[in-house]
């Protein structure tokens, strides 16, 4: 489940244009409209909006410790420090994420705005990447490329956590239909590896072919399962 | 020859297609001009009671529309249309005044990653500046496709599109079916779609209601939103929607409940929308569902009150009788009163004017694949309603 940028891409969406002044390009100008994919300006409010939904059910206190499994470029940790204050680090296996969180998203934007005739540092195209692009590494917080599952990546779990086991292990939305369920048990097991009794957050969007309830029941023992819209709350 | 009277024999197009009045006194209705690639015809009547027949059937959009909304100013016929299976939508002009068909097939937006849904709707500024509103292009988040309303303004001359603008605050959520209406004292025009934040793709419910008004300088108020309606929870779309006195309307069938449901919008005094609402109308109606809109239209007679009417009647609508109920606000509604027994109403959609002695509303409707026009006569001897009502206080509606 290492995603590469492609998955990325294929994941996530935007049309930016139309979201910015001057809107999306009309019939005459005889182009595609820009998109962008799974980049900050259109990623980081949506889970600062998700997780402003969940806090509020899930309580999670200042005090905790706290693991982000599958925290892409940290955009969801940023949003949980912000809303709780607790100590948080994300960790990732994609290696798009550890190759690319150091750096700014100027060179995928500037493709992307090339990709539809554009010339990124004229006219509407450089408006295009001035709106889009901070020019700021798209990661400012602590995301490891460690998927919890051996003893050493634990251990640099804890290091990042100030040498405290995470007491909330949180799963951000990263099972979908491609998962088999021995995938899942797997992440179970990796979030329940630290030994202690640290809470079990499982953030899932339920699909046709699997339900919340289905997730709840596929994993035994002490654990929660939130949809993303704060709708649903297992535990 | 009595009411009603066969237009042509062939289904209704979803949207608003209502009967017109020229200002030369002919009566004209734009209807599917009966598959096979035969596209939209404009059909006029001296006489509706009598005949209707075909205009400049030459020049017309060839096309087959899934959506089409028309709406007049002065004798012009705006038409918004979406292409179907390719979502393209396109815009075109029939003239009253010559019986002329004008920029046909314009093509106001061609969504790339195409909507699931389509959808389109239009008005007309009285300076001759046309607005759409239609789902568009969608994105994907978390690898679900999630629907997008736009706004895309034709203004200029010559006339050229601007190109979209996003109306919806987009995220993890689907917003669809934007309907478009102007102030009848001004050129604002409100605007009011549907929201869901339920996460399957493609969504199964819309939950709420949304709201923006675009001014006559084309910028946008706040987006505004409704409380979740529990009541609204199928994935019906509203046809249309009308403007009186300070709010907008339309009509949502809730299959489930077996009841009416409205949106409504409430302007502020600088005639924004201010307040969104999505409730129920308070009906024992059974309204028909065909797929994914509602088969109901809904007019307003200046600035007095609001006239629906909508397919139902048996159980779960099955009958798709036609049935009519008024309200002065958008709110409170009088109690349904079958109109028309004994057909089988597929499409609806209505326009209030003068006609000989009466002011009626008149409407074209789909019985049975057949598009026909009547009557139901609102006042006999041509009284006409006040044209500008006194604006009501903005107050919260009931939920």
């Amino acid at each position: 489940m290492a995603w590469t940028k492609a998955d990325y891409d294929a994941n996530y969406r935007t049309q930016i244009e139309r979201r910015m002044p001057g809107g999306g390009p009309p019939p005459s100008a005889g182009r595609q409209a820009v998109r962008i994919h799974y980049h900050k300006w259109a990623i980081r409010p949506m889970l600062a909006d998700m997780w402003a939904i969940m806090q509020p059910i899930l309580n999670i206190g200042s005090a905790d410790h706290v693991c982000v499994v599958g925290a892409g470029f940290g955009w969801g940790v940023e949003a949980i420090i912000a809303e709780t204050g607790a100590t948080t680090v994300g960790i990732d296996i994609s290696q798009y994420i550890a190759d690319e969180q150091s750096s700014t998203e100027e060179a995928e934007i500037r493709a992307e705005i090339t990709a539809v005739g554009l010339d990124p540092d004229v006219g509407r195209g450089a408006e295009i990447l001035a709106f889009a692009s901070d020019g700021l590494p798209r990661s400012s917080v602590i995301v490891l490329n460690n998927g919890a599952s051996t003893g050493p990546q634990r251990q640099e779990i804890r290091t990042a956590l100030g040498g405290n086991w995470p007491s909330v292990v949180i799963a951000e939305n990263i099972i979908d239909d491609n998962w088999t369920d021995v995938e899942v048990e797997n992440l179970r097991n990796s979030m329940n590896g630290f030994g202690g009794t640290q809470r079990l957050i499982f953030v899932y969007k339920a699909t046709a072919a699997r339900s919340h309830q289905d997730i709840v029941d596929l994993l035994p023992g002490t654990k929660e399962l939130i949809s993303t819209d704060g709708q649903v709350y297992l535990s | 020859m009595a009411l009603p009277v066969t237009i042509i024999s062939s289904p209704g197009i979803a949207g608003n297609q209502p009967p017109f009045k020229s200002s030369g006194g002919a009566y004209y209705a734009i209807v599917d001009g009966g598959g096979g690639g035969a596209g939209i015809d404009a059909y006029k009547a001296t006489d509706p009671s009598d005949s209707f027949s075909v205009q400049d059937a030459a020049n017309n959009p060839a096309v087959t529309p899934l959506i089409l909304e028309v709406k007049q100013r002065g004798d012009l016929l705006h038409l918004a249309y979406t292409v179907t299976a390719v979502f393209t939508n396109f815009y075109a002009v029939f003239d009253m005044s010559d019986d002329t068909w004008g920029a046909i097939d314009e093509e106001i937006e061609n969504p790339t990653d195409n909507p699931i849904l389509g959808w389109i709707s239009l008005d007309a500024r009285s300076d001759g500046d046309v607005v759409a509103v239609y789902n568009g292009d969608h994105d994907r988040v978390m690898g679900g496709d999630k629907q997008r309303v736009d706004v895309n303004v034709r203004s200029g001359s010559p006339p050229t599109w601007s190109g979209p603008t996003s109306l919806d605050i987009g995220a993890d959520f689907h917003y669809g079916n934007p309907n478009i209406v102007k102030r009848n004292a001004t050129d604002d025009m409100h605007i009011l779609w549907q929201q869901t934040a339920n996460t399957d793709d493609p969504p199964t419910a819309w939950l709420r209601a949304e709201g923006r008004t675009i001014r006559p300088d084309d910028s946008l108020s706040t987006s505004v939103q409704s409380l979740v309606n529990v009541t609204i929870d199928e994935l019906v779309g509203v046809p249309n929607i009308a403007h009186v006195n300070g709010v907008a309307a339309g009509l949502q069938p809730a299959a489930n409940q077996a009841t009416n449901n409205f949106i409504s919008a409430e302007e502020d005094a600088s005639d924004d929308v201010n307040t969104v609402t999505s409730s129920s109308a308070g009906q024992t109606a059974d309204p028909a569902v065909d797929g994914e809109f509602g088969i109901n239209t809904i007019v307003g007679d200046g600035d007095t009150a609001f006239h629906a009417m909508w397919s139902g009647g048996g159980t779960a609508g099955v009958d798709r009788d036609i049935y009519y109920a008024t309200s002065t606000d958008g709110e409170i509604w009088t109690g349904e009163v079958e109109e028309l027994d004994g057909v089988t109403c597929n499409f609806i959609s209505a326009n209030i004017y003068v006609r000989g002695a009466d002011t009626v509303m008149a409407y074209v409707y789909d019985d049975g694949g057949v598009v026909k026009y009547n009557e139901k006569v609102l006042i006999a001897g041509a009284a006409p309603f006040l044209p500008f009502y006194p604006k009501r206080p903005n107050v919260l509606l009931r939920m």
